[in-house]
């Protein structure tokens, strides 16, 4: 699909393109396709480049002047072509709800009013698409919540919600990469840690899709024992 | 290899380069100097390459202790330097010898300061970068007694005749700003306020972002998150402003209604709360 985007330069080193304000995984693949093009391209000339649900924003070296590079990007997304579709990739993600290891699991049951079986059901069924990373360092924005999930988040954040949390906050879910304070509903947690010896290790990409599997206690206890984890993916069919 | 030991660490004593470039699409934030200007100056004057780890202090109040003899230097808001009875300032080069205290006292204006040292700090590097993070780097800050291992240089760097006057921090800055995407959906009231008013800095500063205290009326709706950057001004619901500096998240919903240049990003930096700003607005 071609959209209508906007390209323009903010300040004397960024450049972001605008597409149509609206959460949709078309816009999301042309962004990506969009991206990889100019950073095979353009590699030399950008210091960062990341994007929200329609935003791309590029981040240009100290040398390279933002106005002169807005011409170019204009060109390199007329030239687009239609590129042959990929299937994405399927994430199996271990989430453990068991009730002692998340206790806080409660107060969401509560509040949506949910069965804690219902829940369960309802969380792990949709395959979660991966929109971009945000927020905190290896946070996911995920799409595909289960309208009957949604909660309004807390009035007040809560100090500390320890990492590997799965929580959900509004019409979102996500998984805390590292302890923060938050205003979502823990509702499960999960083993893997993101970070090892100092890297991120985060295999999902934007675009990939992510499905929640529920593990029981033992299973969660000896991933986190182990301290190693082989990410399982399969091909998203739809 | 070499240490100084933080007998007492100050407020918020980091180490910092230029900063993670590069892994914002993994929702890392970029970090690096809260004020670039004077980061730069004190790796230049200790003839480092520009991007070089220096020792960020804030506020001074810090006491240190080498196991080491060598050069440092330091920029930005310093305050009074004593070491073995005589006292330093800015953009000197100080010969330090093994075992003697030297103290940095608060800076009477301004708030970040910067040592660079003849040598290498030995901090990790984590995604390219060793300024620290909470959550990326293993430290979050240095705490009293931490030791900060660094590999010195064997040879000085010879003493400059022609000093560079420290500069003089204020507490009213003039801040260049681009319009942000949102800017245009600002009525003329609201960008006149936004260009002529002053606004005060309030006490909610930190490596994240600076809220300003007047707040603009308006009626934008928060948007789908977008990404943001050190130097972006985003217009909160309740009307009040943020200005996002070196350790901001990388995407926000709030409006972004203007972005700073990064001239200006190092000079807002040095200003304390209560501190006042006007935004020039330049076209781009």
């Amino acid at each position: 699909m071609n959209y209508p985007v906007k390209i323009f330069a903010l300040s004397p080193n960024i450049v972001e393109v605008h597409w149509p304000e609206r959460i949709e995984e078309e816009i999301l693949l042309d962004i990506l396709d969009f991206k990889a093009r100019i950073s095979r391209k353009w590699k030399d000339k950008i210091r960062s480049i990341h994007h929200g649900y329609q935003v791309l924003g590029i981040q240009l070296n100290e040398d390279v002047d933002a106005k002169s590079f807005v011409p170019i990007l204009r060109e390199l997304k007329r030239s687009s072509k239609k590129k042959p579709e990929l299937l994405p990739v399927e994430w199996k993600f271990p989430v453990c709800y068991d009730r002692d290891l998340v206790p806080e699991l409660e107060e969401y049951l509560k509040k949506s009013g949910l069965k804690r079986s219902a829940f369960i059901e309802k969380h792990t069924a949709p395959s979660y698409l991966l929109y971009f990373y945000g927020f905190l360092p290896g946070f996911m924005y995920l799409g595909g919540l289960d309208k009957d999930l949604h909660v309004p988040r807390k009035a007040i954040p809560e100090r500390k919600i320890v990492k590997g949390s799965v929580a959900i906050g509004g019409s979102q879910t996500g998984v805390y990469p590292m302890d923060s304070p938050g205003g979502w509903y823990v509702v499960g947690r999960c083993p893997v840690g993101f970070f090892q010896n100092g890297k991120l290790q985060l295999p999902f990409s934007p675009g990939d899709r992510l499905r929640f599997e529920a593990i029981p206690r033992e299973a969660y206890e000896e991933i986190v024992a182990l301290n190693d984890f082989n990410w399982e993916k399969t091909t998203y069919h739809g | 290899m070499a240490s100084i030991r933080l007998k007492k660490a100050g407020v918020m004593s980091t180490i910092q380069d230029s900063g993670r470039s590069g892994f914002a699409a993994l929702g890392v934030p970029q970090s690096g100097p809260m004020d670039l200007d004077s980061f730069m100056l004190a790796n230049r004057l200790m003839r480092r390459p520009s991007g070089a780890a220096c020792l960020e202090l804030y506020m001074g109040g810090v006491e240190m202790i080498f196991d080491t003899a060598t050069q440092v230097v330091f920029t930005g808001a310093v305050g009074k330097i004593t070491y073995q009875g005589t006292s330093f300032s800015g953009n000197q080069i100080i010969h330090v010898h093994k075992g003697e205290v030297l103290t940095i006292a608060p800076p009477a204006k301004g708030q970040w300061a910067y040592m660079a040292i003849n040598g290498n700090f030995a901090a990790d590097q984590v995604l390219g970068s060793r300024s620290f993070y909470p959550g990326i780097t293993q430290k979050a800050k240095f705490a009293n007694n931490d030791r900060i291992v660094f590999y010195p240089k064997s040879e000085d760097i010879p003493n400059d005749h022609a000093k560079i006057k420290p500069l003089i921090f204020t507490e009213y800055q003039c801040l260049e700003a681009y319009p942000g995407p949102s800017f245009a959906q600002l009525n003329e009231q609201q960008r006149r306020q936004l260009g002529q008013n002053t606004f005060t800095l309030s006490q909610a500063q930190s490596r994240m972002g600076i809220q300003l205290e007047e707040k603009m009326i308006h009626e934008l709706k928060e948007l789908i998150s977008a990404p943001v950057y050190p130097g972006t001004v985003q217009l909160t619901p309740s009307g009040k402003l943020i200005v996002l500096m070196k350790d901001a998240q990388v995407t926000g919903g709030y409006p972004r209604i203007l972005q700073l240049s990064w001239n200006s990003l190092s000079k807002l930096a040095q200003l304390r709360p209560s501190g006042k700003i006007h935004f020039k607005i330049l076209s781009y």
